[in-house]
């Protein structure tokens, strides 16, 4: 007895000192891999910020864009996003917020199989692709480009983000809760709309900035869709501005006095998602 | 209080069923007969797909009574619970045959309006589950679906007077706004329980309401349920069978899906008629 207790404490002892090892080399490689994340995003970050901080002035955030030496700004541009990025929510939330309670309440047959396949697929398309699309359906018809057709662009790429994340919070509902509501006698689609839908409004809210930050950061799909404009326009039949391809049209071309100010419409760019950012917080802070 | 006699039964039955003999007249059982029954039962067999879970189930349920359902897990018991409003439809892939007559409605007869049924028979489940609402809200909830109140002031007095049936007003009183989830276990299961009562049900099915409470918030429950046999007709499922023995009339003892026997709970628990009854209450399964 008192020898195989000594015999499995020295083996414990051994494996002991084994796992330790193994678990301080782990420790130590997840540590780094995370130490580089971040300071890669530090980097970029601080690189934006001390690029762009020396050519920002209010000026540059009301002036419309100028030839070469005479300064310009770019006013229009964050019109023109805030007007494309608010065209794609209005269109982009309420559909895939439909389509995710469609997926969860009612999505277990082969439809709901398919549509999730399709949304799956559908966040993994370039987002260039989705401008191509667009252009075909909606700028040829139209015979121009457009900040409609930008939006539109941008509500292809929200619904799937938003149609899976609002499935997905919805699921964490308990069904406790549901069963709950049944039994006082409140018919399905007012248990979803009373019960499900609030418990769940943190998490969609979550997931809806989340698209919204995503495409609001997006250039690709408003090439062919919105173009581009050098003046104030909130039409959403014409061409609109952006802060993206604003950027794009400023770094890619060959004055320097433009590329500083694609450094200071970057650094607007990533505060503006910043804010959204701290705003999902703000949001989801608050649980009832 | 009959209740504490039952109590002290309990705890010596096990000891000596010699106890019995002598102690004054339990209550009539025959009562059902007299009274009227709520809720009849009649060749309730349950699916689950291909896998049979109940069993030939016929049963009364007389008005006012409180029936205690008790048997070792997966018996059936709450599965027999759930049939009786209809929870169970929202499980894909059941069937049922038999009936189930309540209020001389067979609930599962054709063009059976499930949301009305459930609006008669209320439910409180195992695990409290208030809704993601002020206290308020959550009574309010079901007098509002239901469209009961006949305005504001009217809403206002249902909710206090289901607040106050379930034993919670006074403490809940100066915090009608806040929200449900900042209650104790023991107070969510009860405003669970007023949230039931706020719709004026006839039956109240209770699954497990205690398993989850300490001592204290458990006792309160129980009070509680010998308060609301005045009004209502209870079923509820335990697995605590000094529960049962202390809230119930009667006592329904379930085995792998088949009812075994039902008898007033005295004599469940002193003289039940089936060895499996005696054999199970004394502890030597189950």
């Amino acid at each position: 007895m008192q020898g195989t207790e000594s015999m499995n404490s020295v083996l414990s002892v051994g494996l002991r000192r084994r796992r330790n090892i193994v678990s301080s080399i782990m420790t130590t490689i997840t540590a780094a891999c995370a130490l580089l994340a971040v300071t890669l995003l530090l980097l970029i970050l601080g690189y934006i910020a001390i690029r762009g901080f020396s050519s920002l002035s209010l000026q540059f955030l009301i002036d419309t864009p100028k030839p070469v030496g005479e300064g310009g700004g770019i006013g229009n541009a964050i019109v023109g996003s805030f007007l494309m990025t608010a065209v794609a929510s209005l269109i982009g939330l309420p559909t895939g917020i439909a389509s995710g309670v469609y997926l969860s309440e009612y999505g277990n047959g082969w439809v709901g199989k398919i549509i999730r396949f399709v949304a799956d697929t559908m966040t993994g398309v370039p987002s260039i692709i989705v401008g191509i699309f667009v252009f075909t359906v909606v700028v040829l018809p139209m015979g121009r480009q457009s900040g409609l057709a930008g939006g539109i662009a941008l509500a292809i790429i929200i619904i799937p983000i938003v149609a899976r994340t609002t499935e997905e919070m919805i699921r964490l509902v308990p069904h406790s809760m549901r069963e709950g509501a049944l039994a006082l006698g409140a018919p399905d689609w007012r248990v979803t709309w009373d019960i499900i839908l609030p418990a769940a409004r943190a998490g969609i809210a979550t997931g809806a900035m989340l698209a919204i930050a995503r495409v609001s950061g997006e250039t690709a799909p408003l090439l062919f869709t919105a173009l581009n404009s050098r003046f104030y326009n909130v039409y959403l039949d014409q061409p609109m501005s952006s802060l993206t391809v604003q950027i794009f049209n400023y770094a890619t071309g060959p004055f320097e006095d433009h590329w500083r100010l694609a450094w200071a419409a970057t650094l607007i760019l990533v505060m503006l998602i910043l804010l959204i950012n701290v705003l999902v917080r703000y949001i989801t802070r608050k649980r009832f | 209080m009959a209740d504490i006699d039952l109590n002290y039964f309990m705890t010596q039955a096990n000891a000596s069923t010699g106890v019995l003999e002598g102690a004054p007249a339990i209550r009539a059982d025959d009562s059902s007969s007299s009274a009227k029954n709520r809720i009849v039962v009649r060749d309730l067999n349950f699916f689950y797909g291909k896998s049979q879970a109940l069993y030939d189930i016929s049963l009364d349920i007389p008005d006012r009574e409180v029936l205690a359902l008790i048997g070792p897990s997966g018996c059936g018991k709450s599965t027999f619970l759930r049939t009786l409003n209809r929870m169970n439809d929202i499980i894909p892939e059941i069937r049922v045959t038999g009936s189930v007559v309540i209020d001389g409605e067979n609930i599962y007869g054709l063009g059976t309006d499930v949301v009305s049924l459930r609006k008669k028979v209320g439910m409180v489940f195992q695990k409290s589950n208030p809704f993601p609402k002020s206290i308020f809200e959550n009574v309010a909830y079901g007098i509002r679906i239901n469209q009961m109140a006949s305005g504001n002031s009217d809403l206002n007095d249902r909710v206090e007077k289901a607040l106050t049936n379930a034993a919670l007003w006074d403490e809940v009183k100066d915090r009608l706004k806040s929200s449900a989830f900042g209650m104790s276990g023991g107070q969510q299961q009860r405003l669970c329980i007023a949230r039931a009562l706020a719709i004026e049900p006839e039956v109240i099915l209770m699954d497990e309401p205690a398993s989850a409470l300490d001592p204290i918030a458990t006792q309160k429950i129980e009070e509680l349920i010998v308060e609301l046999k005045r009004q209502y007709t209870i079923v509820i499922v335990t697995h605590n069978m000094q529960q049962a023995a202390r809230v119930s009339d009667r006592t329904s003892f379930f085995l792998l899906g088949k009812l075994i026997e039902t008898n007033p709970t005295r004599k469940m628990f002193t003289s039940p008629d089936q060895k499996t009854t005696e054999d199970y209450i004394t502890g030597r399964f189950g």
